[in-house]
């Protein structure tokens, strides 16, 4: 563990020498290539939006990731046990499934206007397929000797052996597909906010401000931010979710 | 409880055509008995097991418990697999538990810990199957099993994947138990020396469809 944060540090450290040298001595151009000194201290211009966009940018995410959770391990659940709802709804899926989420802008504005809900859908429609995947797969793999077990022990609804044999085994896929649709989701972010559902959020101020006033200092500093606040709510969702409910599955996972 | 099969086959059907599993299966099974079915590899002893747990209905004919037709799985059939069955995100303590749960019995604990006594799973209480030897698994299944209070035990196989010090440790244990609680237990192998060495009627079936070769009985066993 120290090792690997001697590791991080070393190496961002490096990247932002090199960038730095690159930028001071060989673009020379801070609307190319900002040095990341400048945007260090530009964190300090920027201390009045920050919060605020961000707090706007998580709501958005939360609203999609929220969304995309529901329904993804609702109907993941329905097509990784049930064979005939399985072939009702996976062609449908499937279509969509290759469908960027961008391509979706058009149908959000018309459906939800310019409200948070429709930043929300950008980000569910990034988020709700891995969700929904790792589910039906995790469902779908539990081994037949368990359910038989189950049923001789006594389970006798398809909604018991759901719930204490399917969902208990699915678990640590559903917890991975979570983290894949959250990594996906914050993608969405900048997509969701560039066509203006909010006059707040990293991506509306990356695309309506800094970008059209070239203020790439202040881009590159969104930038980071995207990246650092991607990292720590994938380290908080680990320490919490999978550390605490998946005891079972160490030796194992890791 | 006695338990009786009438003129049961079963026949597979799939794409490739249809398996003649068992053909007329004709067996009384009294209460208390310690039964072996021996047979080779693909004889259908697997099948036959499973059509008395209930998780399979046979094509023709009946098997009765008691003059009841068997129709569902229960736990008062209960079947110890070949392959390891513990519900890895459940403790040994809450596999054991599991059946209990689902029936909604109240006083668990009294229960539970009476076998875990009987199996010798002291001390492996919070462990997880990952932790746990084969052996130690399958003492986990048959202790998750005999808390249903089953009418009859059923196992298939259930210690092929063990090394044989292990599996002698556990044919005392079963036999131990087959004393100490009277149940009936049908016991399917392979092989000959292990039926020999457990059971007191040995039921001998023949290569694919299976069928009743021969029974025979010891009278004063060990």
């Amino acid at each position: 563990m120290n090792n690997f944060r001697t590791n991080f540090i070393v190496s961002i450290f490096t990247f932002l020498l090199i960038l730095e040298f690159l930028a001071r001595f060989v673009v020379k151009n801070p609307v190319y290539l900002p040095p990341p000194s400048s945007a260090l201290l530009s964190f300090v211009h920027l201390r009045n939006y920050i919060l605020k966009d961000l707090m706007t940018s998580l709501m958005h995410f939360f609203i999609g990731v929220g969304f995309a959770c529901f329904f993804g391990i609702f109907i993941g659940i329905g097509i990784g046990w049930f064979p005939k709802i399985y072939n009702a709804f996976f062609p449908v899926l499937e279509i969509l499934r290759p469908i960027p989420p961008i391509a979706w802008i058009p149908m959000a504005i018309i459906w939800f206007k310019l409200t948070h809900f429709s930043a929300g859908f950008i980000i569910f429609t990034g988020a709700f397929f891995p969700v929904l995947i790792s589910t039906y797969t995790g469902l779908k793999d539990v081994p037949r000797v368990l359910i038989e077990t189950a049923k001789i022990l006594g389970a006798k609804s398809a909604l018991s052996l759901i719930r204490h044999v399917g969902i208990p085994y699915a678990l640590p896929y559903i917890f991975s597909g979570i983290g894949t649709g959250m990594g996906v989701g914050w993608m969405c972010v900048v997509a969701a906010e560039i066509f203006g559902v909010s006059d707040s959020g990293i991506g509306y101020r990356l695309f309506q401000r800094f970008y059209h006033f070239h203020q790439m200092d202040y881009a590159l500093v969104y930038m980071l931010l995207l990246g650092f606040v991607s990292l720590t709510m994938d380290a908080i969702f680990r320490k919490l979710v999978i550390d605490r409910f998946l005891k079972w599955k160490r030796g194992i996972v890791k | 409880m006695k338990l009786d099969l009438i003129n049961v086959s079963k026949t597979y059907f799939s794409d490739k055509g249809k398996v003649k599993a068992l053909e007329d299966i004709n067996l009384e099974v009294r209460e208390g008995e310690f039964l072996c079915i021996v047979g080779p590899t693909g004889c259908g002893k697997t099948t036959l097991l499973r059509l008395i747990a209930g998780l399979e209905r046979p094509t023709s004919g009946r098997i009765l418990l008691d003059g009841k037709e068997i129709s569902e799985p229960s736990p008062e059939r209960a079947l110890i697999f070949q392959e390891f069955s513990l519900f890895p995100w459940r403790s040994v303590y809450k596999n054991i538990e599991f059946g209990l749960e689902m029936s909604g019995i109240k006083n668990r604990k009294e229960i539970v810990d009476k076998y875990i006594e009987l199996m010798e799973l002291k001390g492996f209480e919070e462990r997880y199957s990952h932790e746990l030897s084969g052996g130690m698994k399958q003492k986990v299944a048959i202790a998750r099993a005999l808390c249903m209070d089953p009418a009859i035990l059923l196992m298939d196989e259930p210690f092929s994947f063990l090394d044989s010090e292990t599996t002698k440790m556990l044919h005392k244990e079963i036999l131990n138990i087959w004393k100490k609680t009277g149940k009936t237990i049908i016991f399917v192998t392979h092989s000959l020396e292990e039926a020999t060495v457990l059971g007191r009627k040995i039921v001998f079936l023949s290569q694919r469809p299976g069928r009743i070769i021969k029974i025979e009985e010891f009278k004063n066993p060990e």
